[in-house]
């Protein structure tokens, strides 16, 4: 709710946007659970979800045509989901390696990344008709951020700060855990120009975010996004900090982008250490109470009601 | 979801046993994927944001029944189900769970409804969820049968959570099942012989007896293939053996290498498995060397320059000659040899470099025994009945 009303207050959704979307809740769902009720209002007859993405003003994507976007997985939702299964099927004679999930030594590591870059440089390593983004088997939605901005700020980091903890921070990815190995899929930004049945947007209160995500911030960096049509995420590690500046990386969304073996690239981040949120400076409520500011929950409310009902 | 449905899910949770959580997954799976099947064949741009309200009436069955509502929200289906089991099923129960794995995915084999890609989805989320009690169903499961016949990308997805749960001893298991059944693909030896080596280092040699026969049966499929095929076989024999030398510590390789069985197979390297000690020791830059020393050798202690052993390489063989016995001596040096050649007091012995005895190979010897060495000299701690278990060659 509290992410309505900031999309309301600063106006990165219409009025009317919000009407038609807390109707279309009031019909779906006439009771219960705030997060069901989302879940109910945008799915489908057939169980699918609905997009929202397009409830933003979607402005022109800024992104030079020759920059790379990138979104993150994990290491066994690739293997799972995007690694094509003739990869999977051993020829007699011909020598193959299996990616396991956990690489556990350095040694393991680099075994990886090699087999990895062997993998993602032969043709049709994608499964066909396999597309990024989240839930997995059939993802609606693709969250992205710039490749070098990513680049930068894993780079950033001490070395012991592993690659993979630093995205998960960066981008804000609340559930991803301790322990879990990701890794950072980049494609072509005129990728999204070039296909038709793409559309992106600048994510708002609708887009299916985690319980980390701010459809608007203040801040310099948050601001100079919004102004070009990128929302920013919610840097976790700043968030435990009590930082008064949280802002992470920009952020867009899409519904899913077809996977192409030939313009797609799989880089190994590493090992996620640690857990955020678990602690009061950076749990749910904390959360919610940063992004309220000094908004009382009754006010958001009132507001709310009135701009909906006016 | 709130406090409440919480408690309401685990307390579904709370009486299940294998029989309901098989159920309820199978259930679940065919659910969900026949509704996937009806995205696939939908409009992948929805022409409206807002759906019809209408639309909602009628939507059971749901996935996963009274846990639905969890689905879809993480990055995978697989991630949600690893959800509920961290989130809801009770303590308890949770072992129930793991063990409903394997036994949901026995069953698949003879239920025609069940759906391809769940097959998949059993196999990760057993080592999502570490179900070290499921294991022992998978190499069954993918190496033989119809599964291991037509459905062969199941099996690399058992060898990568068989992989990714070692070294607990029920995946050591899976691996060395699978090794052994009909339908175990053999380009995956040389992959499977390095974990198995990485997960029990001292038990290396039976792993290597376990996957001689399959590398060999690989390297002569590779020559039906072409050229490349047999020296992409080559090649990875010698990248197994320098990351088998980097991974197994020297004593252990010298312990158990005498009893490595190498004939002089007419059928060539591989038949003979004289590749993997050619592998190990011959070459310009051999991952170990082999030091020949001439020594006097005397019950009591064997004098050798230690300079000679330290110096050309960290990890080496040594062996020693004497008129009576042919030893093969293992220098694991896991300490800093500067600090060593350094040290002042030599009246200590060097606990960290153990060297072993072991009888060369070509001595048909098997008796092992275990000293240290100093700096000067090597530190004879032979027990008595070690020496006296040394045979004559």
């Amino acid at each position: 709710m509290i992410n309505i009303f900031l999309c309301w207050k600063h106006k990165v959704v219409s009025e009317d946007q919000i009407k038609e979307f807390v109707n279309a809740c009031v019909s779906a769902v006439p009771s219960g659970d705030p997060e069901d009720i989302f879940q109910e209002v945008c799915k489908r007859d057939d169980g699918t979800k609905v997009l929202f993405f397009g409830l933003a003003a979607i402005k022109k994507n800024k992104v030079n045509g020759r920059a790379r976007l990138s979104s993150t997985v994990k290491t066994d939702t690739f293997h799972r989901f995007l690694l094509a299964r003739s990869f999977k099927t051993a020829r007699p004679g011909l020598v193959s390696k299996v990616l396991d999930h956990a690489p556990r030594t350095p040694d393991e590591a680099r075994e990886y990344v090699d087999e990895l870059r062997k993998i993602t440089s032969t043709a049709g390593w994608s499964e066909p008709g396999a597309t990024l983004g989240k839930p997995f088997p059939e993802p609606l939605y693709c969250w992205f951020t710039l490749t070098t901005s990513l680049a930068r700020s894993v780079s950033k980091k001490s070395p012991s700060v592993t690659k993979a903890t630093e995205a998960r921070d960066a981008l804000g990815l609340i559930d991803s855990v301790d322990g879990e190995h990701r890794l950072e899929i980049s494609f072509p930004a005129k990728l999204l120009k070039s296909s038709p049945d793409l559309i992106t947007a600048r994510p708002t209160f609708a887009d299916g975010g985690n319980s980390r995500f701010a459809a608007f911030q203040d801040g310099t960096v948050a601001q100079t996004n919004n102004s070009r049509g990128w929302g920013t995420t919610v840097h976790l590690e700043k968030l435990a900090k009590g930082d008064r500046d949280l802002s992470g990386l920009p952020e867009r969304v899409s519904n899913s982008v077809p996977v192409s073996p030939t313009t797609f690239t799989a880089t190994y981040l590493g090992r996620v250490e640690g857990t955020r949120g678990l602690f009061a400076a950076d749990d749910h409520a904390t959360f919610e109470a940063r992004l309220r500011g000094t908004t009382t929950v009754s006010e958001i409310v009132e507001l709310l009601t009135k701009a909906v009902t006016g | 979801m709130n406090p409440t449905s919480k408690l309401s899910l685990s307390t579904h949770f709370a009486h299940f046993e294998e029989n309901e959580f098989c159920d309820w997954l199978s259930s679940g799976f065919k659910v969900f994927y026949a509704r996937k099947t009806l995205l696939r064949s939908a409009a992948r741009i929805p022409t409206s944001p807002i759906p019809s309200p209408a639309v909602h009436e009628g939507l059971e069955p749901r996935p996963f029944d009274f846990a639905y509502s969890l689905i879809g929200r993480r990055e995978s289906l697989l991630d949600d189900i690893e959800f509920i089991y961290e989130q809801y099923i009770p303590e308890d129960k949770k072992i129930v769970f793991r063990r409903s794995l394997g036994r949901l995915l026995r069953q698949s084999t003879d239920d025609a409804q069940f759906p391809e890609p769940a097959i998949s989805d059993l196999i990760y989320i057993m080592a999502k969820v570490r179900a070290h009690e499921s294991l022992e169903s998978l190499a069954p499961v993918v190496g033989r049968g119809k599964y291991g016949v037509d459905k062969q990308w199941l099996q690399y997805e058992a060898i990568a959570t068989l992989k990714t749960l070692l070294p607990a001893r029920e995946a050591i298991l899976g691996l060395r099942d699978l090794v052994t059944l009909q339908n175990f693909h053999e380009a995956y030896s040389f992959d499977v012989l390095i974990a198995l080596c990485r997960a029990e280092p001292t038990d290396w040699l039976s792993a290597f007896e376990l996957l001689r026969g399959r590398i060999a049966n690989l390297w002569e499929e590779a020559r039906k293939v072409d050229d490349a095929a047999v020296a992409a076989v080559e090649e990875e024999g010698r990248k197994f053996t320098r990351m088998f030398a980097d991974l197994i510590p020297t004593n252990e390789i010298a312990m158990q290498l005498p009893d490595i069985k190498v004939s002089n197979s007419p059928a060539g390297p591989y038949a003979s498995g004289i590749w993997f000690p050619r592998n190990l020791f011959a070459g310009d830059t051999p991952p170990i060397k082999i030091l020949h020393e001439e020594s006097s050798f005397s019950d009591d202690s064997i004098t050798v320059p230690i300079e000679v052993t330290i110096q050309p390489s960290r990890r080496a063989i040594m062996v020693c000659d004497s008129h009576e016995y042919r030893f093969l001596y293992s220098l694991n040096l896991d300490f800093n040899p500067e600090d060593f050649l350094n040290r002042t007091d030599d009246t200590q012995p060097v606990t960290a470099a153990r060297v072993s005895f072991v009888p060369l190979l070509r001595s048909g010897i098997r008796r092992k025994v275990t000293c240290f060495f100093s700096r000067n000299k090597f530190r004879d701690s032979l027990s008595t009945k070690s020496k006296a278990d040394l045979t004559k060659v």
